[in-house]
């Protein structure tokens, strides 16, 4: 678990110009990404950006609510993300992409909140971040947003979970041994192991397509800077060492680039950069 | 990036004829009454305010009064960073203002009286509970006493720009209603803020002068042109409001014709990169857009985080009412943008020497329950709350009261909503005998050790 602030050495791709505050990209396919977008003063919208040429369209054109977290199942069938309802309740969509049919999931206290959905490797399961009575934990849903199984019952908040490519492990960020910090643990729950010991906030993990590496988001110098570790903790290393602020790490499905989002004099773009 | 009447709003599609004479007598420009000076003014040491207004109740522990060692229900999971403030500790959610804690002063202590968002606003914001009750109590708008914006306008008096601005998408509230305490209150609407628009873009729209559709700054310059525009509208208008109506809107027009009240008002004409710095938001903007304001002579603004309380219900624009996922949206949304763009700010007013005459404060309604609540966040939270103060006669780096070790309670003197009220006024040049003779905050006394 050797930890080291070295930056990988390359220069970022700029993929936006636009500056607009954004959130979680997604990748749909090597082509499209799904980012939620603070597009007006009253809306988050998840925004479908093309790759190749930059060209953005609302995914969800007739949803008025703010949308965010996107994820999408490996084949591509299936897409997941968060809506905002009438309360502090967040609710989580899964909708298959050809059909259209949506299914949700709502929790039982009127506040409680769903976040961040990651689907399992095999696209039967959605895993999620849950706010409700009995704290903030990990939980999945089958597809149709039925048969709850809660993952985790720590003290502390469990969040951003994200099921790794053979689909055995869950990365998961917690609080439970004090501030964020990266643990994962076995699909069904078990055998949780830390990962970091940053003193800061450790969180947001993304597994390689590979599932050697996993990405996350650190301020463990000072600033949220995107690092990347092995798989079991060890040769933690920043991405690149940058005076603004590095969040929400994606990798590419076919390379070994990550995407995020970056953040320099309060303008939000998505830059790639070659993970090394 | 000045616009005129382009502000859509949930209950107006259109103006008719009406609307478009009720729009106009309504006008609550706290300028353009000539408050008669107060006998027993101060000099101030503040030219004016900037009331920074984070609706909804940020996280007092989660931000700017950590309690690492409290038990894990109540501490959340942030750890804690140093400040410049020597043994001052913030949460790791704020290292900007954490590196500039040296421009600002912390206070722990502040209560409030109410644990509703409308009430405990309108408290914070006159110093003063309402005899009726107030919002949730079937309370009816115009009891409670002036904003503490509306005192300091009716004290100075008319001036070339309004004395009173509040920047927002609309009256601030949550979604059943206004804050009633927005404004003139007891002294009616007529002391009511001027209320101006920023967008993200650094847009700025005037919603309380829609009905001048289509007029641009440019052709409000021309005199000829603003009098015909005037005998237009006067043929539209019924007659007996015509007077009236004309008085109004000629002072409107006065104000957007006047070079010196564009300018305030246009970001365009700062450079690009100090836009850039303050961030593509609202918020960001609208701050700079606030310090433009009170570089140009106005003597109160307030910048609202958000018009609405609430995070993310449909209609919202992401308060800081965090029942649900506090912590998730503490560290991906609202604190990085409040940490950002108030320490632009800051440092902004700072390098032009704006903050020696400039008073700022950021504050909320409360904070929220220092005990995580059963679906892992934080709920309303009045008996202990913080806010920040920096400029216009506050001495900076320093840490007024001290919390109880779960930052439940003061564990020194509560600093309350009058004190807070007669503090900036006092700052800002209005005695206790001129608050006397207003009839204002007579209970309240000026914050030991901030001054």
């Amino acid at each position: 678990m050797a930890s080291s602030s070295s930056s990988l050495r390359a220069e970022p791709r700029r993929l936006t110009l636009d500056g607009k505050r954004k959130l979680a990209p997604a990748f749909l396919n090597a082509q499209e990404i799904a980012v939620a977008v603070h597009e007006s003063p009253n809306l988050v919208a998840l925004m479908k950006i093309r790759l190749r040429d930059g060209t953005q369209e609302r995914l969800h054109p007739t949803v008025a609510a703010h949308q965010f977290d996107a994820a999408f199942s490996r084949d591509g069938r299936l897409h997941a993300y968060v809506m905002s309802a009438s309360s502090p309740q967040m609710v989580l969509v899964i909708q298959d992409l050809r059909s259209r049919q949506e299914h949700f999931f709502r929790a039982r206290d009127s506040r409680a909140t769903a976040r961040c959905p990651s689907f399992s490797a095999d696209g039967r399961r959605v895993i999620f971040s849950l706010s409700d009575v009995g704290g903030h934990q990990i939980a999945s849903v089958n597809t149709q947003g039925g048969d709850l199984r809660p993952l985790t019952s720590s003290i502390g908040l469990n969040t951003s979970p994200a099921c790794s490519p053979d689909g055995a492990q869950i990365a998961f960020s917690s609080s439970r041994d004090g501030t964020f910090d990266i643990y994962v643990m076995d699909a069904d729950g078990g055998n949780v192991r830390r990962l970091t010991r940053s003193p800061g906030l450790d969180t947001r993990p993304t597994w390689s397509p590979d599932g050697r590496r996993i990405a996350f988001t650190s301020n463990r110098d000072g600033r949220y800077q995107i690092y990347i570790m092995n798989a079991d903790g060890s040769d933690q290393r920043r991405l690149r060492n940058h005076p603004g602020r590095d969040d929400y790490a994606a990798w590419y499905p076919d390379s070994g680039q990550i995407l995020f989002v970056s953040e320099v004099a309060g303008k939000c773009d998505l830059l790639a950069l070659d993970a090394g | 990036m000045l616009s005129v009447g382009s502000f859509p709003t949930r209950d107006c599609q259109g103006m008719t004829r009406r609307t478009f004479v009720q729009a106009a007598s309504a006008l609550p420009f706290a300028w353009q009454l000539a408050g008669q000076p107060a006998a027993a003014s101060t000099a101030a040491r503040a030219r004016s305010v900037l009331l920074i207004w984070l609706g909804g109740g940020p996280s007092h522990l989660d931000l700017f009064d950590p309690k690492p060692r409290a038990p894990v229900e109540f501490r959340g999971p942030f750890s804690t960073i140093a400040t410049r403030s020597a043994g001052v500790r913030f949460t790791e959610l704020l290292p900007k203002l954490a590196a500039c804690s040296n421009h600002f002063s912390l206070i722990r202590t502040n209560i409030n009286y109410n644990g509703g968002h409308r009430p405990a606003g309108s408290i914070a914001l006159t110093g003063s509970t309402a005899p009726d009750g107030g919002e949730d109590t079937g309370g009816a708008p115009g009891r409670y006493p002036p904003h503490f914006g509306s005192i300091l306008a009716r004290h100075r008096g008319a001036g070339q720009l309004p004395s009173f601005v509040s920047l927002a998408r609309g009256p601030i509230g949550d979604g059943v209603g206004p804050v009633f305490g927005f404004g003139g209150g007891a002294w009616g609407r007529n002391y009511d803020p001027f209320m101006m628009q920023c967008a993200e873009d650094g847009r700025v729209d005037l919603p309380e002068l829609r009905l001048l559709d289509g007029l641009t700054p440019a052709r409000l310059a021309d005199r000829r042109m603003l009098l015909q525009e005037l005998s237009r509208l006067d043929r539209l208008a019924e007659r007996s409001h015509v007077r009236q109506w004309r008085d109004l809107h000629e002072r409107a027009f006065g104000l957007l014709a006047s070079p010196a009240a564009r300018r305030a008002f246009d970001l365009s004409q700062e450079p690009a990169r100090l836009r850039e710095a303050y961030g593509q938001s609202s918020f960001g903007q609208s701050c700079l857009l606030g310090r433009r304001l009170v570089e140009a002579g106005v003597p109160f603004v307030q910048v609202n985080w958000s018009q609405y309380v609430e995070v993310f219900y449909p209609f919202s624009d992401y308060g800081w009412d965090t029942h649900a996922d506090n912590f998730g949206l503490l560290a991906d949304w609202h604190g990085p943008l409040l940490d950002h763009v108030m320490a632009t700010l800051l440092d902004d007013l700072d390098v032009r020497g704006l903050l020696r005459t400039t008073l700022v404060v950021c504050m909320g309604e409360f904070g929220r329950t220092p005990r995580i609540n059963s679906i892992g966040s934080r709920d309303h939270w009045h008996p202990c709350y913080f806010s920040l103060w920096a400029g216009g006669g506050v001495q900076p780096g320093r840490v007024i009261g001290e919390s109880d070790a779960r930052g439940e309670h003061p564990a020194t003197e509560p600093i309350t909503p009058a004190m807070v009220g007669a503090t900036i006024l006092d700052l800002a040049g209005v005695s206790s005998a001129a608050r006397a003779q207003f009839n204002v905050l007579e209970r309240g006394r000026v914050i030991d050790g901030l001054l």
